[in-house]
């Protein structure tokens, strides 16, 4: 089924897994700077959402540019 | 479950209420462990709240320890012990200087000073419901000096040291987990984020402990079948010297089958049998001296041929259980499937007598499903009070003036046991009483200890015995005092105990004890609860669906039968 859906819907739904309270249209602008809660745990976590959902591993160096939902999907789309 | 799942889990909101709290003791930080478990605790609450998951200092295992069990409420505390926190030089992620003269006895009294230490804390928390899990990280290759294919001593001390400390713990009432087996390590995520496992481990290390904080409770009884099932052959045909279950005979899966049967029944678990069969040349085969089941424990035995389904129910109504605390157990998957279709709340399982390694499947299964951590008095008398049942309600459910004689020659004798805290017994009463049962209310255990605790909560344990032997504890009365009036939350009782007017016993001894002008029943009436809405109509009269029953205490005096009490003796602090 994931195959269907786009990338950026299903980090989507693993930033809202991370952020619960943050309304879903505003996901995709989700940062460090504007969402209250991201902290290096909810970074992490993001982290391991995104690698389970999309069964890779993201690069360690690329750990401090992660600041952003568009800094992961770029990442993402990096990789694929 | 996947971490995402389990966030989302962790995250619903809960109806109402307060979350439900546990602590969890770790040396790493915690992370996803903590996310995975929040999850699966809630997964098996009774009812739907959050879990709040508090955890303590990054790197302080002993610290934490220390903390948390001092100031430990009534949910679990889980402690998730690492080498690392024995010692730094037995981690990964923190530097340790190996000195060219390492004074391995000075290191290893270390560490046992270290676990002796924290055995002392858990021994002294015995009320706490606490959840071990030993080391799965790998030892580092600098601890020791392996000759290739072999393993270093200073290992295998560790070793000896971490199994002594969880033998003394569990001796403690500690539930030392069996760890998942399979890869655990992340190395990468370790060094980068201090939290050792990968996702897939984290799941199923927090499910299982899960499993263990919060234990299902275990089903009541085990049905076999007879032919190559308890024995290889078939009885009717091979004669009961023709059927067999030992190595010359190439049936000594039946052996393992028959030898489990028996260490269920020695733990209270009730045994039937619903086999195809004559009666005759069952009770031949089952008289054999050397058959390993215990045969004065299986009951009942139904044997003819009729359905199963027909013997199933005919032993659940001897036991007095819901067919869901029963599992049925047969070598002939047509008969599984008959079951299964009509009576979907009994887990079947077929018995494969030729699969060795599928038996011993088997067994590990059903193991779990019948689970407990202690065996009490009543769990051994349930087979023999189940089997007197049946004679005693003869004989006292009887009319004219001679049914008053009878129950005043009972010798009937009550045990109440007031202390604080209440047994555990309590609580499973409880939860598993279905018949008896004043309003189907189940309890979690941390909200059962946070509430007993309170100054106005009442728990009375109820142990029985009169001259046809002893029931042990068999009732279970739960009450709120609140000045004059007495509030029952939970009432309980045992359907062994049924017919001997002991409900009423209860309350004329409780009212002696707990000092009270009004009392109040929380009432509501379930699909299984007609016995307790009996006792109730005979002293409130008519009842509604559910509500608040109230009667003074000189009303129900008055309506009590007649009560004829050897002894009542009062256990208090």
């Amino acid at each position: 089924m994931n195959a269907t859906r786009s990338t950026e819907d299903r980090l989507s739904d693993c930033f809202a897994s991370v952020f619960p309270d943050v309304p879903v249209g505003n996901l995709r602008m989700a940062s460090a700077e504007s969402t209250p809660g991201w902290d290096s745990i909810a970074l992490v976590t993001l982290i391991a959402a995104t690698e389970e959902e999309f069964e890779t591993a993201l690069p360690t160096e690329a750990y401090p540019d992660l600041t952003s939902f568009q800094a992961f999907l770029r990442q993402l789309e990096g990789i694929q | 479950m996947k971490l995402r799942e389990a966030l989302q889990i962790s995250h619903r909101p809960q109806p109402d209420g307060e979350p439900f709290s546990l602590d969890l003791v770790t040396g790493f930080e915690p992370l996803h462990l903590r996310v995975f478990l929040s999850a699966h605790v809630r997964m098996r609450l009774r009812t739907d709240r959050q879990v709040l998951v508090r955890t303590g200092l990054f790197g302080d295992f002993s610290g934490n320890l220390e903390r948390t069990i001092q100031a430990a409420g009534a949910g679990p505390v889980i402690v998730t012990l690492e080498w690392a926190d024995l010692h730094p030089l037995l981690g990964w992620r923190e530097p340790a200087f190996v000195a060219a003269g390492f004074d391995e006895p000075v290191f290893l009294q270390e560490i046992e000073t270290r676990l002796g230490q924290w055995s002392r804390i858990l021994a002294g928390a015995d009320q706490i419901r606490i959840v071990l899990a030993l080391p799965v990280l790998p030892l580092p290759p600098w601890v020791g000096r392996n000759l290739k294919g072999q393993r270093s001593r200073l290992v295998l001390e560790l070793d000896s040291l971490l199994s002594q400390f969880a033998r003394d713990a569990a001796r403690h009432g500690v539930r030392v987990i069996a760890n998942p087996v399979m890869p655990a390590w992340d190395p990468a995520k370790h060094l980068m984020t201090g939290f050792p496992y990968n996702p897939v481990f984290t799941d199923a290390l927090a499910n299982r402990i899960a499993e263990v904080a919060m234990p299902a409770a275990p089903k009541k009884g085990l049905i076999t079948d007879l032919d190559h099932t308890l024995w290889r052959g078939i009885v009717g045909d091979d004669g009961s010297d023709g059927v067999h279950w030992d190595l010359d005979h190439q049936a000594r899966v039946h052996g393992w089958w028959q030898q489990f049967l028996a260490a269920l029944a020695g733990q209270g678990t009730l045994i039937g049998v619903a086999s195809k069969n004559d009666l005759e040349p069952v009770a031949a085969a089952l008289a054999r001296k050397d058959l390993l089941a215990p045969v004065e424990k299986l009951f009942p035995i139904e044997a003819h041929w009729l359905e199963k389904t027909e013997s199933i129910h005919r032993i659940a109504a001897a036991w007095n259980v819901g067919l869901n605390s029963v599992v049925f157990v047969d070598d002939n998957p047509l008969e599984i499937d008959a079951v299964r279709q009509a009576m979907p709340e009994v887990e079947c399982f077929f018995f494969p007598a030729n699969d060795p390694a599928g038996v011993a499947e088997l067994l590990e299964r059903l193991r779990e499903l019948y689970g407990v951590e202690s065996v009490r008095d009543e769990d051994l008398l349930r087979v023999a009070s189940l089997r007197q049942r049946v004679e005693i309600e003869e004989h006292l459910v009887g009319s004219g003036s001679g049914a008053e004689d009878r129950f005043a020659n009972l010798g009937s004798r009550l045990k109440l046991d007031l202390r604080r805290p209440a047994a555990p017994r309590a609580l499973e009463l409880i939860n598993k009483t279905n018949q008896f049962n004043l309003n189907g209310s189940c309890w979690d255990e941390a909200d059962w200890q946070s509430w007993s605790a309170r100054p106005e909560a009442r728990v009375a344990l109820l142990g029985y015995e009169d001259r046809y032997g002893p029931l042990g504890n068999i009732a279970v009365l739960a009450a709120e005092q609140q000045g004059e009036n007495l509030m029952i939350r939970s009432w309980v009782m045992s359907c062994r105990a049924f017919s001997r007017r002991i409900e009423f016993a209860t309350l004329q001894c409780l009212l002696e004890c707990w000092q009270c002008q009004t009392i109040q029943f929380d009432w509501r009436k379930t699909e299984r609860n007609e016995p307790t809405a009996m006792a109730l109509r005979t002293l409130v009269g008519e009842l509604p669906a559910s509500g608040i029953l109230e009667i003074s205490v000189a009303a129900l005096r008055k309506s009590l039968p007649l009560l004829y009490l050897d002894n009542c003796e009062v256990l208090e602090n």
